[in-house]
């Protein structure tokens, strides 16, 4: 058996940078920062009162082209949106939709907050909960259809509904890696011979009270409210932790030859994809970064080139300390020397940290820097860190000749992932 | 280049009937319902019946020595451990014996729900005097009040994480929330990375503990449970009399091996895993059809036709719609053929354990496969489908044939799977 080429033939985003892929892309190279206060809720008593949304998303005009997402939760909402453009994008006159599939790394968009406040503070008494009364209370405060549709697994089943994709379907959450890995796991697929075509990348809403109270709580959020636009500064000696961000990537995957004969617009190719874990710590990364380098050397080994070949390095690049500090780390364990030499840029910078999103909106720039051979800034990078010395792509979009990107995803809990594009030929 | 054949050595079980497969195995055939009445019955105001299971007995700390882990872990979380601690040790695995780089983790879950003494402390404080929620005094008093890693103890991929680092498996890991079939998924993806060679052996399984109030709440919304003073006393799916489900907390893994794997090492072989079918309902009226569909696509994967399959194991969900039409796909897929495959499911016995129903039934499944047993399904009186085999009141031996597993409900998911005897 041979494995099959796989090609990326769609692109559809909705970012804090634009509702569209290319919208998106040309903010990146012209350096925008997407991120404000938030307005999503009232914030002012949180530690972090900044995040990157999406502006000017309207809701309301999905939900009336589709009456049964009436309650669908935001995160649907974004990656149906992201999934229309993508489908237009790759233009199919038709497909066979059993060997069409779905692989998102879906995430969630928090409890119905208010409501389940109401309802926590109606079951108590002198601040003691009686969780009977929970029970019984519980009808006369939240609608059955949105408990349903806050299920991660609502997303696929939106888009398999609504695009008619009657092949393999998975949704995937493995927090800030979720939408890296479902792409791996969708190009294995088509690798394999199990789809000709699948539906990829990721969706995630989490500006909500419980998550940026999580989050702050996990102190990995940057606290510089005063300039929202400012403050994700990966690889910066001032960074202070991520900036919050929300959207949809999706990304059409297609057998190579599916694409050829019905001459589809090629962006590129994915080539390389390796998944470990590290089995060190739940909230930080092993500090020598063994398991992601592993990660990145496997996917290197898949795509059967050796690390000389890669020219840009999409990096995870949080904006905290220990992200960046390791993932420069293992930048050097593989490259060696050559680390100096190759440009590696965070569009974190930009967007934010759109979690189980992040990886989607990052394949989707690696895919369009081979198209324009351009590769997006690392803006905010001022003050150079001396554990942090490689070429960051400063503030400013470059361009280059590149064959080869690297994206490095990882997740709290020590998942990590490689992924690798390479310019179609 | 061929693909590895993959093979089961290990079944780690934590269900309301107790710790370990053999637990499992002995209430299945004894028909001995785990489920329970949980004592909210009577207090309530209007007669509802809840029909659970509860791990009552369950200690966390016989499987989790430190105890400030355990306060970073969730219930499912520590049902996590627990299964895949005897998952491992079932199959003869000592970890610090193995390559770990090539050992790899994958589960199912779904979003898990807050602890309610827990959310309450922090969001009552968001409440002014007069009862009026304050966003900004939420975020100034409440946070602060939840313990800094408690964040953690909720994301679906934890379970995953945690279960990777109590045993040191650094291979792939993956969380798949895919509703219900989430736990059976998570197991024939395993197979697919087995098969191209990512890894030589995965931890793979599910876990889930929905018998709380969030829980309860949660199925009685959104229609899945119907409780009212003339439910049944005894669960039982495909019933006539079922009007939706009971839930139980539970967890299961399986060690799953590419068959070298297993026999350089001279493992036992439970059972040979063969194909795997997902997929999702494109619709409303899809209900049917899809369930046809992911059985199908594990057929064609295990390379057989439904004449190679002597018996099946349905999901079990007593939620009436889903139960027809999963007997419905099952009957269109054997079609004259239906009566002799026999039909049965672990819930009347275990509860439905949501996201980890699926790897429960795969854990019997095997077991079945094992011992050429098949148990009955329990509680069965006036079965909706009167054409179909199910198996009642005793068990049935088998004839060294394939079995069918599938899993389904809540979101439209469906997953099967293929097992058969390792020959």
């Amino acid at each position: 058996m041979t494995l099959k080429r796989v090609v990326v033939t769609g692109l559809g985003a909705i970012t804090p940078l634009g509702l569209s892929a290319e919208t998106t892309w040309d903010a990146l190279i012209k350096g925008k920062s997407g991120a404000g206060e938030i307005s999503l809720f009232d914030a002012k008593g949180f530690s972090t009162r900044i995040a990157a949304e999406v502006k000017n998303f309207d809701l309301f005009s999905l939900k009336s082209r589709y009456p049964f997402l009436s309650e669908a939760m935001r995160s649907s909402l974004l990656a149906i949106h992201a999934a229309e453009e993508a489908m237009k994008d790759a233009n199919f006159k038709t497909y066979r939709s059993s060997r069409f599939g779905i692989y998102l790394g879906a995430g969630d968009s928090g409890n119905d907050f208010y409501n389940v406040s109401c309802l926590l503070n109606d079951a108590s008494h002198q601040s003691q909960i009686n969780p009977m009364l929970y029970y019984q209370r519980a009808t006369g405060y939240l609608n059955g259809r949105r408990e349903l549709e806050l299920q991660p697994c609502l997303t696929v089943a939106h888009l398999a509904h609504i695009f008619n994709v009657q092949g393999p379907v998975s949704s995937s959450l493995t927090a800030c890696a979720a939408s890296s890995q479902a792409i791996g796991e969708a190009y294995e697929w088509i690798r394999s011979g199990y789809a000709d075509c699948v539906m990829t990348g990721g969706s995630h809403a989490m500006i909500y009270p419980m998550s940026v109270a999580g989050f702050s709580l996990l102190t990995v959020l940057s606290r510089k409210n005063d300039d929202p636009q400012k403050a994700s500064r990966p690889f910066d000696k001032n960074r202070d932790g991520f900036v919050l961000g929300e959207g949809a990537g999706i990304l059409i995957l297609e057998e190579l030859s599916h694409a050829l004969d019905r001459n589809a617009k090629i962006y590129g190719e994915i080539v390389g994809y390796g998944a470990t874990a590290d089995a060190y710590r739940l909230t930080d990364m092993d500090p020598d970064g063994r398991g992601a380098q592993r990660a990145l050397e496997i996917a290197l080994r898949k795509a059967d080139i050796s690390p000389e070949d890669i020219d840009y390095i999409n990096a995870h690049g949080t904006s905290t300390a220990l992200n960046d500090f390791t993932e420069t780390v293992v930048i050097k364990k593989i490259f060696k020397e050559r680390a100096y030499e190759i440009p590696v840029s965070s569009i974190k910078s930009m967007l934010g940290h759109m979690i189980a999103a992040a990886g989607a909106i990052e394949a989707i720039a690696c895919l369009l820097s081979l198209r324009d051979q351009i590769v997006p800034p690392t803006i905010n990078y001022e003050t150079q860190d001396p554990d942090c010395d490689l070429d960051y792509v400063p503030n400013e979009a470059k361009n280059r000749k590149m064959r080869y990107i690297l994206s490095n995803s990882f997740g709290f809990g020590g998942q990590n992932i490689g992924l690798i594009f390479k310019q179609y030929e | 280049m061929s693909k590895p054949r993959v093979v089961i050595t290990g079944i780690g079980v934590m269900s309301a009937c107790g710790a370990g497969r053999k637990l499992l195995w002995e209430s299945l055939l004894q028909q001995k319902t785990a489920l329970r009445l949980h004592p909210f019955a009577g207090q309530s105001e209007s007669h509802e019946q809840i029909l659970a299971g509860i791990f009552s007995d369950f200690d966390p700390a016989m499987f989790v020595k430190q105890r400030k882990s355990l306060k970073l872990m969730s219930r499912d979380i520590q049902l996590a451990i627990a299964a895949s601690t005897l998952a491992l040790s079932d199959a003869g695995i000592q970890v610090e014996h193995i390559d770990s780089e090539r050992f790899g983790t994958l589960v199912g879950a779904g979003i898990i729900n807050n602890d309610l003494e827990e959310m309450t402390a922090g969001i009552l404080k968001g409440f002014d005097e007069q009862g009026v929620f304050e966003m900004e005094r939420f975020g100034k008093e409440g946070v602060k009040s939840f313990f800094p890693l408690w964040f953690l103890k909720y994301l679906p991929n934890m379970p995953a994480c945690h279960v990777s680092m109590a045993h040191g498996l650094k291979g792939p890991s993956n969380t798949i929330t895919t509703g219900f079939a989430a736990g059976l998924q998570a197991i024939g993806e395993a197979f697919h990375i087995i098969q191209r060679k990512d890894a030589d052996k995965m931890l793979a399984g599910a876990s889930d503990s929905r018998t709380n109030p969030i829980g309860w709440a949660q199925f009685q919304l959104t229609g899945l449970a119907k409780l009212d003073a003339e439910s049944p006393l005894e669960f039982c799916p495909y019933d006539e009399k079922q009007k939706g489900i009971s839930v139980s907390e539970a967890a299961a893994f399986l060690v799953l091996e590419s068959l070298e794997s297993a026999q350089s090492r001279n493992a036992k072989i439970i059972a040979e895993i063969l194909g795997v079918g997902i997929c999702s309902e494109t619709g409303p009226k899809d209900k049917m059809n899809s369930k046809l569909r992911s059985m199908n696509m594990a057929l064609e994967e295990a390379d057989i036709v439904p004449g190679h399959i002597e018996a099946f194991w349905g999901s079990g969900t007593g939620i009436p719609e889903e139960d027809k039409a999963e007997v419905e796909a099952f009957q269109s897929l054997f079609g004259e053929k239906t009566s002799s495959v026999q039909f049965t499911s672990t819930t009347p016995v275990t509860g439905h354990s949501a996201h980890a129903s699926g790897a429960i039934q795969a854990a019997a499944g095997a077991l079945s496969i094992q011992k050429q047993v098949l148990p009955p399904l329990a509680h069965l009186e006036k079965a909706k489908a009167p054409y179909v085999n199910f198996v009642k009141y005793r068990a049935q031996t088998m004839n060294r044939k394939n079995i069918l597993l599938h899993s389904s409900g809540w979101g439209g998911q469906n997953a099967s799977l293929v097992l058969g005897v390792a020959s």
